[in-house]
């Protein structure tokens, strides 16, 4: 039918609507883990100890509310680096000394944390 | 100031490490519930008979543009631009330092793999013209004294697309599971091969090669058939509908396993983004890199598989003659799966564009590691809220929205003329159900941590 290119551009435009009234209050549910909501809050901390290639706890990913401080800490057997992403921040670690990046999570996303020489991903932050 | 400079030099590096929230759920409804609504309007109610009208659609655009656009001086401009590109490039690669801050990773991998999809989309094919290699073979075949088409072997008509394919895995196994890939070493053997294997077989067999057998040509050429420009049979250039550009692509073996690998391969990336993907690739008995080329092929090879599949079934329930055989089926379908692919392309590299790109061009400041600042981006960094998080979100919603909408409207134009009158809502279905299939899987794919 001739209308039909017509109707699947109303729908097309309808949904757009819809999209950005969901848009204005676009934080979905459930983002909820142990953080704290308000920015001055104490720091998130994240504890992470890689000993012999394994890494505890598992990498997962951390939810983390835009504006929140976090504290990372790792800890591993090798010498290396580690490196949080999108933030750019990098510290290098000696084996048994814990290293601890703090950064104030103001960029929205899903960064990766990584270990360099080891060439392993520690965790991610989800922070929105 | 929220960052924290650790050391005198600031780490612009790492191509990636950042991806998108997920999808907002309410996005993923809206979005999958219309694509779902499309498909079973366009098998019911759209054009019985087919409509688009491929090469012959479109308006001519007056003939000064098309001169000016076709002029010589205009096509050599952009062969030497991408010679120049690609000089700048392999000269930070082979001479600059191989560290985070040499910008020969972000060029390919970002500027080149990534913004060849809104080139072409907006402009047309325009690797044929900038492609270093063809304009090399152009070179040496001029030395020779032979037209660049005049190779020394005929072109199997049976090798069509499947150099291109097995280029295009090659590289995206490159991007997701070579060991060291931003490394400017890597990317100079990988580079100086496909180089080397290219014009070796474009001297044999004739400029003809690239259009089919690079790759990066091929990718080019099936974006830009989605381009608002494309040229009608006469040469003219015109201004068309997408779709009757889309209907243009013939079909020719290998055409699927090349949308497979495009396609299969960014889902793989998404999906292999995940925690879960990562605690498995990680801890289990293969090392990571060998976990990523597996699932690499194997996401490629499901694409390509269940497409063939699907159309092989459609083929059979509705008995179809088809000239050259039945097996062309899948070939003659594959058109409709490019928009999918290009549309989930755009959802999932989009943010990856806007904010690593801007890194290129931070690090195109000092290719060599020498303190230099040719062009006075140096001492940037990279603006992460450029682009807010619903921009991002909203963008892939409508990629992927627009791309099935576009793919399910290009396969029932196809069906009604392939398939017998009858048989054609019937023959439809087993492909509309494997669009939606797609469609919800990268729609679940962005909705998914």
């Amino acid at each position: 039918m001739r209308n039909t290119p017509a109707g699947i551009a109303t729908a097309v435009a309808l949904a757009a609507l819809a999209l950005t009234g969901c848009a204005s209050g676009a934080t979905s549910p459930g983002s909820g883990s142990a953080t704290s909501s308000a920015s001055g809050a104490p720091a998130t901390r994240i504890e992470v100890t890689v000993s012999h290639g394994r890494i505890s706890p598992k990498p997962s990913l951390h939810h983390i509310h835009l504006g929140d401080r976090v504290q990372l800490t790792v800890t591993s057997d090798q010498p290396d680096e580690v490196h949080l992403h999108g933030y750019d921040q990098e510290i290098a670690i000696q084996p048994g000394k814990p290293g601890t990046i703090n950064v104030t999570a103001d960029l929205p996303g899903i960064f990766e944390v990584e270990l360099h020489k080891s060439d392993l991903q520690l965790l991610q932050l989800e922070v929105k | 100031m929220a960052h924290q400079i650790s050391g005198a030099v600031v780490l612009a590096h790492g191509i990636g490490g950042r991806r998108d929230l997920p999808l907002p759920f309410s996005y993923v409804l809206v979005g999958g519930a219309l694509a779902v609504l499309v498909s079973f309007a366009a098998l019911l109610w759209l054009w019985p008979t087919s409509r688009l009208r491929g090469a012959a659609g479109g308006r001519a655009l007056p003939h000064w543009a098309t001169s000016m656009i076709d002029a010589p001086e205009t096509r050599w401009a952009l062969r030497l631009l991408g010679l120049a590109l690609t000089g700048f490039v392999a000269t930070a690669a082979l001479f600059g330092k191989n560290d985070d801050l040499n910008p020969t990773a972000s060029f390919v991998y970002v500027l080149f793999w990534v913004g060849l999809v809104p080139a072409s989309l907006l402009l047309g094919p325009v690797w044929r013209l900038l492609n270093p290699l063809r304009t090399l073979h152009l070179g040496f075949y001029a030395l020779l004294g032979r037209r660049p088409q005049d190779g020394f072997l005929p072109l199997p008509p049976r090798l069509g697309y499947w150099p291109a394919a097995a280029s295009l895995l090659a590289f995206t196994w490159l991007e997701l599971a070579a060991p060291n890939r931003d490394s400017t070493t890597t990317l100079i053997t990988w580079f100086g091969a496909y180089a080397l294997v290219h014009l070796g077989s474009a001297v044999a067999y004739g400029s003809r090669w690239f259009d089919r057998g690079d790759g990066f040509e091929a990718y080019s050429t099936l974006a830009a058939h989605l381009a608002p420009i494309g040229r009608r049979t006469d040469g003219r250039l015109t201004l068309r509908n997408p779709l009757d550009g889309l209907d243009q692509l013939p079909a020719a073996p290998g055409l699927v396993a090349t949308v497979a690998v495009l396609f299969g391969s960014t889902a793989f990336d998404g999906a292999s983004a995940s925690t879960t993907w990562v605690v498995h690739a990680q801890s289990g008995p293969l090392s990571p890199d060998t976990a990523n080329a597996l699932g690499l092929l194997a996401t490629v090879v499901f694409v390509g598989l269940s497409f063939t599949a699907v159309l092989r079934l459609s083929g059979r329930i509705t008995g179809v003659t088809v000239p050259d055989g039945r097996d062309t089926l899948p070939a003659r379908f594959a058109h409709s799966l490019v928009p999918i692919a290009v549309g989930y392309v755009i959802a999932h590299y989009f943010s990856y564009l806007v904010f690593n790109g801007q890194q290129a061009f931070i690090l195109a400041s000092d290719p060599l590691g020498t303190g230099e600042n040719l062009f006075g981006t140096a001492t940037r960094h990279a603006d992460y809220t450029l682009v807010s998080v619903t921009v991002i979100a909203l963008v892939q919603v409508f990629g992927v929205v627009i791309g099935h909408i576009l793919g399910t409207v290009a396969a029932h134009d196809r069906a009604v003329r392939l398939l017998p009158r009858g048989a054609a809502v019937l023959g439809q279905l087993p492909l509309l159900v494997l669009m939606v299939g797609y469609t919800l899987g990268g729609l679940l794919l962005l909705f998914s941590s």
